[in-house]
């Protein structure tokens, strides 16, 4: 796994995750509003999984397991203050072990500003969200270079200091709580780059790219590039608005609402007391339609790049979500809690080099199997010198042998597994001020979802295995398939149980268990 | 030596833990009679079902979701932990635990007492489901225990502590490195709080016994 004299003829591989992005609001997945010229232009050359799903609902389990290629039930990296255990290996970690240069830019700080390993591995990594982001210089002016080594200088500093305070707010529920209120959303989501800075990463991107592409003599790098623009709050440029969302601009109840839901966080991460109205679900919906346009429209300049044959010929390129969003169906919003198809189904599309045309994959794929791909495509199953990890990575890429076989791109039918862990911190502010939304939404369960071919979903209760059919009542009668998903969904547990590390720490009492999680609150002996 | 010797001692941090309702405020109040300073907001008072006191610090609660940042207050001090929290201890400091034992059939009876009494009942189905998971829970945290490094552990049952006090207190005050406490922590122990007990026992004749042949 040293060897990096076999890197010199590696492809380089760039993972594009679209944070919050659902299939369904692309051309390319049928979608008709025009959103995604560009995307859909990218997804004619290259392999697009029509039923790709994501291993969680959320950022950082669904990161996770994309860095690892372990599920959240083996990496438990599920809470917003959950640390990856350093004896899962990531997708960096092992690439820069075979002489890859390994640069990620980010504008999630769930990802990139937090400290929960996620950023391991990674040999430079600019975070674009938070109060002091560390993005990339360009000292164009040699003149005032000093002067800008100096200010880069103090701020450096000052993200020793203001780092540690972003880390509490994002992991300490009491401090997130307070930071939702709706007095303070319009400060962070502005002022402390929420989102990031999508332009600029992107140029920051094609820029690195651009210059990689001129050097004769470069090792392979992976680069990783998460974008924010889809995620909540929506606040397209207006243009974008006037083209997708003319209601949010002229009706004035429809930008009333819009303007106090992008300043109330904490509608953004649990169940809707009621359901939208026709008017706010089309606010909401179309909004998130200017969202994806914009972005869009910024990732035009990027895959103009990444067509020059020059690049495109030893690159891979994989586009993908961590997770979709809800946008009020089934009375969610956000991405916090359940196992819904607009949550978990996912855009995923696969560029390999040199690839001319484009093909769809049917079957259902989990991105966590993004990590075994990459690595089968860095060609790390060539130099393992352990054969179960050879066989782990091309039993799980997703493009085996991708260089000579492009026929082999269909992945066997399977059944592939999601899964939600609540996220505590929105369940405690649930607990504060809308206890009775717990309930009535089960949020607090750890609910897990089966997805076939035939793209059904069954949302079943791990402890009772009891399966509760949300979309097809027929099949929800059909005790035989009943029967048949609840035994792969304990075949799932049991080999996640036996993947754990022998001196992994399981609780020793479920908490997770409502019940028992409520007696110890009723006796007075849990928050 | 001596220098470092001091500063590991002053990181030390004493844990009183048990399952809820198994005798850990009584623990605590030992611990205080022997001369520890506790770490307690008194949040919780005291009520009917704890009538000297809970010995709480609320932040405790807290520790599933990662709320650890108190433990700095906690060196040297003496905190409550019930036992399913107890594994969500910050990394990194010494822990001397003194785990509470007490039948579970008594456990189950003095929490469904208090849960009576908070209008909070639970079914006989739930009852059994948590005996179960309290059963498993035991044997589980003490594998646990017993692989952490950083994890001295004292196991006082909390039956035994009315029935055979002497020797429990010696134990007791030997693990805590103040042996000459054991006449303090005897007078804390009420044998009047002793409620919900699996058999009425002769606590007094044992204890009566115990001191002729002491």
């Amino acid at each position: 796994m040293t060897d990096s004299s076999k890197t010199s003829q590696k492809n380089n591989i760039i993972l594009i995750i679209l944070d919050t992005h659902r299939y369904d609001r692309l051309g390319c997945y049928g979608y008709p509003r025009g959103t995604s010229p560009n995307l859909d232009t990218f997804a004619s050359k290259a392999t697009l999984f029509e039923n790709a799903i994501s291993p969680a609902q959320w950022t950082i389990p669904s990161h996770a397991s994309m860095f690892t290629g372990l599920p959240p039930s083996v990496h438990h990296t599920t809470q917003a203050n959950s640390v990856l255990d350093d004896r899962f290996k990531t997708l960096a970690e092992i690439l820069s072990c075979v002489g890859y240069n390994t640069i990620g830019y980010c504008n999630n700080p769930l990802v990139g500003l937090i400290h929960n390993n996620l950023k391991r591995g990674f040999q430079e990594f600019y975070n674009y969200s938070g109060t002091a982001p560390n993005v990339p210089q360009d000292f164009p002016n040699s003149s005032i270079y000093p002067f800008q080594r100096v200010w880069e200088h103090m701020l450096s500093l000052f993200r020793k200091f203001i780092d540690p305070i972003q880390n509490k707010f994002a992991t300490d529920p009491k401090l997130l709580a307070a930071a939702t209120h709706p007095f303070f959303v319009p400060l962070w989501s502005r002022f402390v780059n929420f989102k990031g800075h999508t332009a600029r990463s992107i140029k920051d991107v094609t820029r690195f790219v651009e210059g990689k592409a001129i050097q004769t003599e470069t090792e392979p790098y992976l680069l990783f590039l998460n974008l924010m623009e889809t995620h909540l709050p929506f606040k397209p440029p207006q243009e974008y608005v006037a083209k997708f969302a003319p209601k949010a601009r002229k009706n004035p109840t429809a930008r009333k609402f819009m303007r106090l839901f992008n300043n109330q966080a904490m509608q953004w991460l649990i169940p809707l007391k009621r359901p939208f109205t026709e008017l706010e679900a089309q606010t909401i919906s179309e909004l998130y339609d200017a969202e994806v346009a914009y972005q869009d429209h910024l990732l035009g300049k990027l895959f103009e790049q990444l067509d020059r044959p020059e690049i495109k010929d030893n690159t891979m390129v994989i586009i993908a979500a961590d997770h979709g969003e809800m946008l009020g169906e089934h009375q969610f919003m956000g991405h916090g809690f359940g196992v819904y198809s607009e949550l978990v189904q996912v855009p995923l599309m696969i560029r390999m080099p040199k690839q001319q045309t484009g093909r769809r994959v049917s079957n259902p794929v989990l991105t966590t199997n993004l990590f075994h791909t990459i690595l089968d495509a860095a060609g790390i199953a060539e130099v393992a010198n352990d054969e179960n990890i050879q066989a782990e990575i091309q039993q799980n890429s997703l493009v085996a042998d991708f260089v000579n076989e492009h026929d082999r791109m269909e992945p066997a039918p399977a059944n592939v597994i999601s899964e939600a862990y609540a996220p505590n911190d929105a369940l405690l502010m649930m607990e504060r001020s809308e206890p009775e939304l717990i309930e009535h939404f089960h949020t607090r369960e750890t609910h897990r979802a089966i997805y076939s071919k035939s793209a059904k979903l069954y949302d079943i209760d791990g402890v009772c295995a009891q399966l509760l059919n949300l979309s097809d009542q027929e099949h929800a009668k059909d005790e035989k398939l009943q029967a048949a998903l609840s035994g792969q969904l304990v075949e799932f547990l049991q080999a996640c149980e036996d993947h754990l590390p022998d001196d992994w720490q399981s609780p020793t009492l479920d908490l997770s268990d409502p019940f028992i999680e409520q007696r110890l609150r009723d006796l007075g002996y849990m928050a | 030596m001596a220098f470092s010797f001091g500063k590991r001692r002053k990181k030390e941090i004493f844990v009183v833990s048990g399952l809820p309702r198994s005798g850990t405020s009584l623990a605590m109040k030992m611990l205080q009679a022997a001369g520890f300073e506790l770490l307690i907001d008194n949040i919780r008072s005291a009520d009917e079902f704890n009538p000297k006191g809970y010995f709480e610090f609320e932040p405790i609660k807290n520790l599933k979701t990662g709320d650890g940042a108190w433990i700095k207050k906690a060196t040297g001090k003496v905190v409550k932990v019930v036992s399913p929290l107890i594994q969500y201890l910050p990394k990194g400091y010494p822990y001397n635990v003194i785990f509470m034992e007490r039948d579970l059939s008594e456990v189950l009876v003095s929490q469904a007492k208090m849960m009576n009494g908070l209008q909070k009942e639970g079914s006989a189905e739930q009852n059994a489901l948590m005996e179960k998971a309290f059963q498993d829970h035991l044997t589980n945290i003490k594998a646990w225990l017993a692989n952490q490094k950083n994890f001295q552990v004292l196991y006082l049952s909390y039956n035994q502590l009315f029935s055979h006090t002497e020797a429990n207190l010696t134990q007791l005050a030997n693990f805590i490195k103040k042996p000459n406490a054991v006449s303090k922590m005897r007078q804390v122990i009420d044998p009047n709080l002793y409620r919900n007990r699996k058999a009425q026992q002769k606590i007094a004749d044992n204890r009566f016994q115990e001191s002729l042949q002491s």
